[in-house]
């Protein structure tokens, strides 16, 4: 089975991709993360970890239309690919086996 | 207040932008630029907006906005592993000689060669620079590119293989003129292995459909550049070093000389008349670029002394109890720190 490795700021990056369902693009993924997760991450991180992810087949882009607010420039909007889908799941279920694998007592105090 | 839809972003923050941003990047990122200053502008106020712009393209004035991330990618980390790993290579044949161990011709050759690689590495420096610079240029977008000879590095990896077969011809001369035949017998065959090698490399250049980024000029700008660092600021300090340790191996064999007169009220007239009765061994110099100590008797003392290579200059350390130091023809003479031990620097 293929290890798929990620960085923290990658996999947030590719969750927030995933939840804005093909229509995350650079502005829209800052606003996300600050609203949904309260992480003020620049432009240039999410542009650059978008970069990266889809270097390495995670994500998939294609431009889409331009606004005034923008000067006329169109946005690039970015999907999440079967691999990043896969990525996710991967360190969805190595998280979960570690947390429940995490005695019981060691949270009792919380 | 203005409406937010009048307001302008700061214009040079945002020309340097549009310079450092690789094109495939531009619109999109310079779409979400002005868009994120609208909102910082409607929200925070366009004082705050205007410093948030500045800091949001200081944040992306990075290499993987600045070149294409893909290509810049294109160079594995295995390829930087070799390019590092050939460097420290040359720069360790420079200094190769001055390493403690058993005294052998190999390291003074693989010195020469270092240093014919950092002297012939000088003078193709300029090629490097144009290589690298046409290179370079595939990270700003190789589709634009047209296929050809120049683009795709033929040209270049022509020109640098003529420069290194010559300099490689011209150190196995020098050392078969030094050390005999031997000498070319051992370095024709690994010549053309490398040259092979090459070749086989540059075909593969010439054969580029897609232009992909070589890093080969990367080798000719830094071989000569660590190979010159090594020279000047690993050189001196190892010499004086070897110089020490080889000294100090010496102190038997003077010890053994002097014996040898007090017995026989004379000084021997080669080291061999030591054997076995006052040495059973003839003491090893311990240094790798030192290949044993040669002795001369005077009419009332004797000089012992050893050469090690110090670049392109041959040194004499010369041991005199006299210390009256005759010796002829150097251009430059110093201390070793050691009494009665001087060393020499003969052309």
């Amino acid at each position: 089975m293929t290890q798929y490795s990620l960085g923290e700021f990658e996999e947030v990056v590719l969750l927030t991709v995933a939840v804005l369902d093909g229509k995350a693009y650079g502005v829209g993924l800052v606003e996300e993360l600050k609203s949904r997760i309260g992480r003020n991450a620049s432009l240039g991180a999410v542009q650059i970890v978008l970069k990266r992810l889809e270097d390495k087949g995670m994500v998939r882009s294609e431009f889409g239309e331009a606004t005034h607010a923008r000067g006329g420039k169109r946005k690039r909007y970015y999907t999440i690919t079967a691999q990043g889908q896969q990525a996710l799941t991967q360190i969805r279920e190595q998280r979960a086996a570690l947390w429940n694998a995490i005695p019981n007592f060691q949270f009792r105090i919380a | 207040m203005k409406p937010t839809d009048e307001l302008r972003p700061p214009r040079l923050p945002l020309a340097f932008f549009r310079w450092f941003c690789h094109p495939a990047f531009l619109e999109e990122i310079e779409g979400d630029l002005l868009e994120q200053f609208q909102l910082n502008a409607a929200r925070l106020g366009e004082t705050k907006a205007r410093r948030l712009f500045i800091a949001d393209i200081l944040r992306l004035w990075r290499p993987e906005i600045i070149f294409n991330h893909s290509t810049f990618a294109a160079m594995k980390t295995s390829a930087w592993l070799r390019l590092l790993a050939l460097n420290l290579l040359f720069a360790l044949f420079v200094v190769l000689p001055f390493m403690p161990g058993p005294s052998n011709k190999l390291s003074i050759g693989l010195s020469a060669l270092g240093q014919m690689a950092g002297f012939f590495g000088v003078l193709t420096l300029p090629l490097g620079l144009v290589w690298a610079f046409f290179e370079l240029r595939k990270f700003r977008g190789a589709a634009g590119l047209k296929v050809n000879h120049w683009n795709n590095g033929f040209y270049f990896a022509i020109a640098a293989t003529l420069v290194g077969v010559f300099a490689y011809a011209l150190v196995t001369a020098g050392l078969t003129h030094d050390d005999g035949w031997w000498v070319t017998a051992v370095s024709v065959p690994i010549g053309l292995f490398l040259l092979w090698t090459t070749a086989r490399g540059i075909g593969k250049l010439r054969r580029q459909v897609v232009l992909k980024f070589s890093p080969a000029p990367l080798y000719l700008l830094s071989i000569p550049l660590v190979v010159l660092a090594a020279k000047l600021w690993l050189q001196d300090p190892l010499a004086a070093a070897s110089r020490v340790k080889a000294i100090r191996q010496s102190e038997p064999l003077i010890a053994a000389i002097e014996r040898f007169r007090e017995r026989e009220g004379r000084y021997p007239d080669s080291l061999a008349e030591l054997q076995p009765g006052f040495l059973l061994k003839l003491p090893s110099t311990s240094v790798m670029g030192v290949n044993h100590f040669d002795y001369e008797k005077t009419p009332d003392a004797f000089y012992l002394y050893f050469k090690q290579v110090h670049g392109a200059t041959i040194e004499v350390v010369e041991y005199d109890k006299t210390q009256r130091h005759h010796r002829k023809g150097h251009y430059f003479s110093g201390e070793t720190g050691v009494a009665n031990w001087r060393y020499y620097w003969l052309d």
